[in-house]
């Protein structure tokens, strides 16, 4: 019955918190910018709008895949506050992103398709990365569930510096922002348009945009299973990280996907490797 | 009791006998019929009465151990003709060779005596289930397929009658294969399934064909000769050749050296690195003939044996570097999938990325990897067995089997389309089963670190070529004409295993309780108290809390609230795409003069970045060397 309750609450509050942070983003940004910049709730007008559209499609099937990726999403973040299995929650994750992917090869768009395809390659690039974070986590704590994971006596961060550089690294991608916003961008006039989400309109849309903001929660929970033990610093910890996301937002141009893969693998992978490596021998060997 | 047994390897043969005298089409499919009724029946009949060692009455128990033995002779003789006929001087020196030490052993030792000459457990009844309704199903599709087949190629007299005859003699020595409790036998029949894919894969008789199928031939030598010479110390060092004492065996580490052999026969017969490429030549032959390589025989072969020997050798050094090797297959294969556009090249890619993690799997020590190992094999089995039918159909139909050409086949063949997603879904999504191995497979490889970030890597690249792959199938395409008729002996097999893939998964706890659990409390005996829990203990309730009757239940009902949503978005209007209003339909935009330029867009295969050619030869250094450091192991 409890678990009921947590979900009917998560279900609610999260995008109420996504749509909240997703409304400060663009108001720093625009502050950045020597912008006035729209209200906090923008966001929240912007969905409403959308949803009292009327529905445009290229192809049926697209309103499909708009809608897994929310459910997927959503899934993913019940799945999270109710502790389940980490991995099963970073597979549902992918899923949600391979629901995306689908729904923008579905029309023959040239944009939408390679904004799929570069999405696929940010899979590629930020996939491992995570995975290994959640193994490094096993390798400290013994457990895969989060449940377990939040008995550990003392901050993750301490054991896991490395990861955590590597994970704020793919969080740039994840949360598609500069210098990786390679498969759609904040600003619709770029050369891919809006990319993943050209053929997107209306309602759907709108299930997208909800669905990103369950996205960014998780995101951010992420964040704060290194910070648990202490709630005042999670949520700092989450505070000032998003702030940086912000802030190479702003100060950097976009990369190419090769430079991406390259320097995901090489520097993000790395920094995980070498973490994962030391906590293998620490907690496992010695 | 026996006779079951002995009816599901030697009516099969029989069949073949008569399928290829008789050339005649109505005979052919009634005998396809009759036998794929026969098999199916006869496989659950046996399943049915359990675990046993069966032992034949003396007279006949003499009879087939000499009828097998000069088989076997016969056998060797046949390759060696095939290789001498190839002027391939390497594959009849590997018949000789073979022919020799078996000679000499068999004549040294004298006769070896195997009291209980079937060996049927839960893992022989697994790929029972595998061989005996896959297997069937794709001779029925064939018939369909073959007819079509010759009608393209403009023979004079149908060749059918020997593709009929070389699969139902197949599937006989793999049941042979896996029942058998005496490792000799098993060679026989192994080699049984090397000279049948020879002769499967040059079924076409054109330079292209030849050429692999000699390729296959000479790889799976190399695995005949290392299965022999696996025999011979395996008989040494244990004194004995009979599958169930070796298993039971207690002092693991003196059967190394067989083991490591054994291992090396399996790797080549399951097209592991770098022997991967005999499989990707396979798929010059006709299509039924993947499916059927790729799904319930040959390969499944390599596999069954590793998983099969896995309590002699598990939580050992070697079984570590295996476990490194396989989930190296895993990881490389998946790599080499995503430079593909060719859709049988990234199936058969995909296949040797899973055979390459059952391998790890089964040499992981660890109860859910045996369980995972084993699930897979079945998984594998029905979603492969699918796609490459699906494949070929849509090769027959649109001419092409570049994915590329796919655009729009949800318009043009609906069915096989529909079917063609179900099977990618299956290998990729939830709440399909192939998803909870992967999972299983992370989750136990930390143990054995570089096995656990090759799988995490293979598992990255994996999502990648079958998104690719599931998009092109659901892509929009200019041409929209159903070509699509609905006939009976293609449609129904594939929606026959369809619907198999569908309930493996749904009933994916079941299965496990039912048929794995009981494998690994028998075969395990040995492995850390296994024997003394109880069975109960060991079945498991869900798989580490995902319980896949709930997923699909909860997956049912948000296709009724989708569907309950979906009226509330229902499309008012359609729109072209956007091309900054420049288009007249989704095809094209507005050039110059108003004159229509046509846009196409083709999947990424990342060729500016590398190509497979580079990548095969590194990966091939790098499981040589593996190789090279399992055999090391093993020496003292």
């Amino acid at each position: 019955m409890k678990e009921i309750w947590i979900t009917l609450a998560t279900v609610i509050i999260a995008p109420l918190v996504g749509g909240v942070i997703t409304g400060i983003d663009r108001k720093i940004t625009a502050r950045m910018q020597n912008r006035f910049g729209p209200p906090i709730l923008q966001p929240f007008y912007d969905l409403f709008k959308l949803f009292s559209k009327e529905t445009i499609v290229v192809s049926n099937t697209q309103i499909l895949y708009a809608f897994l990726f929310l459910v997927f999403n959503i899934v993913a973040v019940v799945m999270f506050v109710l502790k389940m299995d980490l991995l099963l929650i970073l597979f549902i994750l992918a899923f949600a992103t391979t629901a995306l992917i689908l729904g923008a090869m579905a029309t023959n768009s040239p944009y939408s398709r390679i904004g799929a395809h570069r999405e696929l390659i940010s899979v590629l690039a930020y996939e491992p990365v995570l995975i290994a974070m959640i193994v490094a986590i096993y390798f400290v704590t013994g457990s895969f569930n989060i449940e377990d994971i939040l008995k550990h006596n003392s901050f993750l961060i301490l054991d896991l510096p490395f990861i955590f550089i590597a994970f704020s690294y793919v969080l740039t991608i994840k949360l598609r922002k500069s210098p990786f916003d390679l498969s759609t961008s904040h600003h619709g006039h770029q050369e891919l348009v809006k990319g993943i989400t050209t053929e997107f309109a209306g309602p759907v849309l709108g299930l997208i945009e909800l669905g990103h903001w369950y996205e960014l929660v998780l995101l951010l929970l992420f964040v704060w299973l290194f910070f648990a033990k202490n709630i005042f610093v999670a949520i700092a910890a989450i505070l000032i990280c998003y702030f940086i996301e912000i802030v190479i937002d702003n100060i950097s141009a976009r990369l190419t996907w090769k430079i991406m893969l390259r320097l995901t693998w090489s520097v993000a992978f790395g920094f995980a490797l070498v973490n994962l490596i030391w906590v293998y021998i620490k907690y496992r060997l010695l | 009791m026996v006779n079951i047994y002995l009816l599901l390897i030697f009516l099969p043969m029989i069949a073949a006998l008569f399928i290829y005298l008789i050339n005649n089409s109505n005979f052919r499919k009634a005998i396809v019929f009759l036998m794929s009724a026969v098999l199916i029946s006869a496989s659950i009949y046996s399943i049915s009465q359990g675990d046993r060692l069966l032992r034949l009455s003396h007279s006949l128990n003499f009879a087939l151990e000499y009828l097998i033995t000069f088989a076997d002779y016969f056998l060797l003789a046949i390759i060696f003709l095939i290789g001498t006929k190839l002027k391939n001087k390497l594959i009849s020196l590997l018949a000789i060779l073979q022919f020799v030490f078996m000679f000499v052993f068999e004549f040294k030792v004298g006769k070896l005596e195997v009291e209980n000459i079937f060996f049927v457990d839960h893992l022989s009844f697994i790929m029972l289930l595998l061989i005996n309704i896959i297997g069937p199903l794709i001779a029925i599709f064939a018939l369909s397929y073959m007819e079509e087949h010759e009608k393209h190629l403009h023979l004079e007299k149908s060749r059918q009658n020997i593709f009929f005859a070389i699969i139902m003699l197949f599937l006989g020595a793999m049941n042979g294969l896996v029942i058998s409790n005496n490792i000799l036998w098993v060679y026989f029949f192994w080699e049984i399934t090397t000279l049948c894919s020879f002769l499967l894969i040059s079924h076409d008789q054109n330079e292209e064909s030849i050429k692999n199928a000699t390729r296959a031939l000479l790889l799976n030598s190399i695995g005949g000769l290392s299965f022999v010479i696996g025999i011979i110390f395996m008989y040494y060092k244990s004194g004995t050749v009979a599958l169930n004492e070796i298993i039971s065996s207690q002092d693991s580490s003196i059967l190394m050296i067989p083991i490591a052999f054994l291992v090396l026969a399996a790797f080549t017969k399951s097209a592991q690195m770098p022997f991967q490429s005999w499989l990707l030549g396979a798929m010059v032959a006709p299509t039924p003939v993947s499916a059927l390589l790729h799904s319930s025989t040959m390969v499944k072969a390599g596999v069954y044996l590793v998983l099969r020997l896995s309590p002699v050798f598990i939580d050992t050094w070697l079984s570590k570097i295996v476990a490194v090797a396989g989930s190296f297959t895993f990881v490389s294969a998946a790599l080499l999938a995503i430079f593909q556009s060719n859709a049988k090249r990234v199936l058969a890619y995909s296949t040797i990325s899973n055979l390459g993690l059952i391998i790890a799997l089964s040499s992981i020590a660890n109860v859910y990897a045996i369980y995972a190992a084993a699930l897979l094999i079945v998984l594998h089995g029905v979603s492969k067995a699918l796609l490459f039918l699906c494949v070929g159909s849509i090769e027959q139909g649109i001419g092409s089997r570049n994915i590329e050409d796919m655009d729009g086949i949800k318009y043009k063949m609906p069915i096989v389309a529909f079917l063609t997603l179900l099977g990618s879904v299956s290998m990729l999504l939830p709440p399909f089963g192939v998803l909870i191995t992967k999972w299983i497979a992370i989750e136990v490889s930390t143990q054995n670190i570089v096995a656990m970030l090759e799988i995490i890597l293979g598992s990255a690249f994996t999502v990648v070529f079958w998104t690719k792959f599931i998009g092109k199938i659901l892509s929009d395409g200019k041409d929209k004409n159903k070509i699509e008729k609905f006939e009976f002996v293609k449609h129904i097999p594939l929606m026959a295993i369809s619907i198999l893939v569908v309930f493996v998964s749904i009933f994916l706890i079941q299965f496990t309780n039912t048929f794995v659990v009981p494998f690994f409390k028998s075969s395990f005996a040995r492995y850390s108290g296994v024997s003394s829990s109880n069975i109960k203990e060991l079945y498991v309730k869900d798989f580490f809390g995902f319980n896949p009757l709930v997923f699909f239940g909860v997956l049912v009902a948000a296709v009724v609230l989708g569907t309950l949503i979906y009226r509330w978005f229902k499309p008012k209007r359609y729109v072209p795409v956007y091309m900054s209003c420049e288009n007249s339909d989704n095809f094209g935009f507005r050039g110059e003069k108003d004159r229509v330029v046509p846009f196409e867009f083709k999947n990424y295969y990342f060729e500016t970045l590398t190509n497979e050619k580079t990548v095969t030869l590194i990966v091939n250094i790098l499981s040589i060397a593996l190789i090279a450091i399992m055999f090391g192991v093993i020496l003292k």
